[in-house]
């Protein structure tokens, strides 16, 4: 009989775990950037103060509900004895709900915010993981916020009542125009080292798809005199290229495969940048998060 | 990622110091494997080292002397029912005849030593005349066994004397002996004595996981072009059950196999007598801490559960550990990619779990992408290498 005597102490929990810790630095200067600063500076009330605060962690609230909700009540035949350690982190929603309080605009309206998470996190527990959720959920947040009501915008009050030349230090520390807390560059990259040091994440995707959308804006930006920052550094590509292109259900897993997906997002992203530059990373995770199972047997094609 | 797997638990497992024994079961039981004529009657007297079974030239030797009780099918081998031949040991050791040590063992020609090895089941391989290299694994295959390192440990002196004389009537141009850099005490020991041998390359190779697996070290250990030449790979017991045949003339009856687990309190190496039932053996050399405890052969990581005690002791047996289960739920593959990076066969183990008809039989079943896995999926299971399953 194979029966399992030992494990390493890596699990889902723990990669978890991981990965919302290392997002609370980008956290918390969101929270700075997007309510600390604007109460301080009169720009906002108190509401205003915790409103990014109640964006984050509400997503991961409503990831933790999702869970529990499908686990305890609609899977409660495989789930008698489960603790609620296992419940709360038998899949990555809480993880879902903080990177997309984290992407999205200070401005969106939390019903819709709250309400589509809800709807998709729930939603994506009877799906086989094939889609990118984060992804789904921005694109009909976004959808919504710009069809059906005041547009999506990323400014925030202050920023929207001042003109503003931004240069690259501006950029690094995450000074520009952007979601809640998916524009500090500086911590981003570092809590990206952190994350492949300790092999939470999958390193390759990430680097490749930062790496081949630099290289290609590059080469737009030089040939277009244009400064890179304003194409390159808005719109927290970084932040996605991080957490939501590597998110690990429903990306490449096999190591040429993760290659081709990071160097296919980086390629979507400038491609689709012309089209809309806000939605161009997600659409490009979106299509190749469509696509992951076809680039895993490619790979075993290219081994033949 | 790094490719690079040590097991940490393995560290926190302390062993007794000494080799312990355990040689005087009530019972032996032989296997009558299929195809071998039966050379003994019931009620008949056997002494020790007497040939019990034969097909060919292979034969089964009695490791105790004693009075053969009969057959029976009660015991079982790997968890498949076995007729076996009972021998109550009379505890005297009885030898028909003694044969007298031989002084020098570089002595022998090559086809002397085939001959021995072949006659007393030295190894259960053949030697490759011709082969350049000679390649001794002194690794244990699983991290939490120690029966390779206790050997060097304990016989050192006559592990080097007889690859060094292995070596010279194979004709290698190389011989290399393979050990793991992180066991402190025989990489100092071996250091110390191997001057004595020139012709032995100390190879020290580093504490991953699997690297006691036959295709892992020679890989870590030789070149492609030396493995083209041909290579005589052989274990450190391999090695001390030559010495044994070639120095004293006597058929292999006793191996040395580890007992530990979380169920045991004092693990420890065991000299047992081939043939002895895993029960005796647990009964007679540990002390047991948990009694839900299962007991599991040669390895934690690419081990098998027992589903009886009434198993017996086979050459191929190098460990029993009495351990809990893991009884963790399997959850849905988060397609982390672990197993795929990190499987030293270059598999997809993912794959081959979702397609049934894929070929696994370059699988070696050293159950690391199990041991990996966050969403708890026992690998082993969809991999195969298990005929009672």
């Amino acid at each position: 009989m194979n029966n399992v005597y030992i494990r390493s102490k890596k699990s889902i929990y723990h990669i978890s775990l991981i990965r919302i810790l290392l997002l609370i630095p980008m956290v918390l200067y969101g929270i700075y950037k997007n309510g600390i600063f604007l109460f301080i500076n009169k720009y906002t009330n108190v509401y205003g103060l915790f409103r990014p605060f109640i964006f984050i962690l509400g997503g991961a609230f409503i990831g933790a509900i999702v869970n529990i909700f499908y686990e305890y009540v609609i899977n409660k035949k495989n789930n008698k004895n489960a603790s609620l350690k296992d419940v709360l982190f038998s899949s990555f929603h809480i993880e879902y709900g903080i990177i997309l309080g984290c992407l999205t605009s200070i401005n969106t309206n939390m019903l819709v915010f709250f309400l589509t998470l809800v709807i998709i996190l729930l939603l994506s527990k009877f799906m086989k993981n094939r889609v990118n959720i984060i992804c789904v959920c921005f694109i009909i947040i976004y959808a919504i916020q710009s069809l059906l009501l005041n547009g999506f915008d990323y400014m925030n009050i202050y920023e929207s009542n001042k003109l503003f030349e931004y240069n690259i230090l501006d950029y690094i520390i995450g000074k520009n125009v952007g979601g809640i807390a998916s524009t500090n560059i500086l911590i981003n990259l570092l809590v990206f080292i952190l994350l492949s040091v300790t092999n939470n994440t999958k390193t390759s995707i990430g680097v490749l798809s930062m790496i081949t959308s630099f290289l290609l804006f590059s080469l737009y930006c030089m040939i277009a005199n244009i400064n890179i920052g304003n194409v390159y550094f808005q719109y927290g590509y970084i932040f996605i290229f991080t957490f939501v292109a590597t998110d690990y259900v429903t990306s490449s897993y096999t190591k040429l495969g993760m290659r081709i997906y990071g160097i296919l997002i980086g390629a979507l992203t400038f491609g689709f940048y012309f089209i809309n530059p806000i939605l161009a990373p997600i659409i490009a995770v979106l299509i190749t998060s469509f696509l992951n199972n076809l680039i895993d047997r490619a790979n075993k094609l290219f081994k033949k | 990622m790094n490719n690079k797997i040590t097991i940490p638990e393995s560290m926190n497992v302390i062993f007794d110091k000494d080799i312990h024994e355990f040689l005087n079961p009530d019972h032996i039981y032989i296997p009558i494997e299929e195809g071998f004529e039966l050379n003994i009657k019931t009620g008949s007297f056997v002494y020790m080292e007497q040939v019990l079974l034969s097909k060919d030239n292979i034969k089964v030797y009695s490791p105790v002397s004693g009075k053969v009780l009969g057959k029976t099918t009660s015991m079982k081998l790997n968890n498949k029912d076995l007729e076996c031949i009972v021998i109550e040991n009379d505890f005297k050791e009885s030898l028909r005849k003694r044969t007298p040590a031989t002084k020098y063992i570089n002595e022998y020609s090559k086809d002397q030593i085939n001959d021995l090895i072949v006659k007393f089941n030295a190894i259960n391989r053949n030697l490759v005349y011709g082969a350049k290299t000679l390649v001794i694994n002194g690794i244990d295959k699983d991290p939490f066994e120690h029966t390779s390192s206790f050997i060097i440990n304990t016989y050192s002196d006559k592990i080097l004397e007889t690859i060094d004389a292995l070596a010279s009537i194979l004709g290698c141009e190389e011989t290399v002996l393979a050990i793991n850099n992180a066991d402190n005490l025989n990489v100092i020991n071996l250091i110390n004595n191997i001057g004595t041998y020139p012709n032995i390359k100390l190879k020290l190779l580093p504490d991953i996981y699997p690297i006691g697996f036959e295709s892992i070290l020679l890989k870590n250990t030789i070149s492609k072009k030396q493995e083209k030449w041909g290579v005589n790979y052989l274990t450190v017991e391999d090695i001390y059950n030559i010495y044994n045949v070639l120095k004293r003339k006597k058929p292999i009856t006793e191996k040395l196999i580890t007992i530990a687990g979380n169920a045991v309190e004092n693990p420890k190496v065991v000299k047992v007598k081939i043939g002895t039932s895993m029960a005796d053996i647990i009964k007679n050399s540990v002390t047991i801490t948990d009694d839900n405890y299962y007991v599991i052969i040669n390895g934690l990581l690419a081990g098998k559960t027992l589903t009886t005690l009434n198993n017996i002791v086979t050459p191929e047996i190098r460990s029993i550990f009495l351990n809990t289960i893991d009884k963790q739920k399997e959850s849905k593959c988060i397609q982390c990619g672990l197993c795929n990076l990190k499987c030293p066969a270059g598999l997809n183990p993912k794959y081959l779990k979702e397609h049934k008809k894929a070929d696994r039989s370059k699988c070696i079943h050293c159950g690391l992408c199990t041991y990996l896995c966050p969403a708890h999926i026992n690998f082993k299971k969809y991999l195969g290498g298990n005929e009672d399953e």
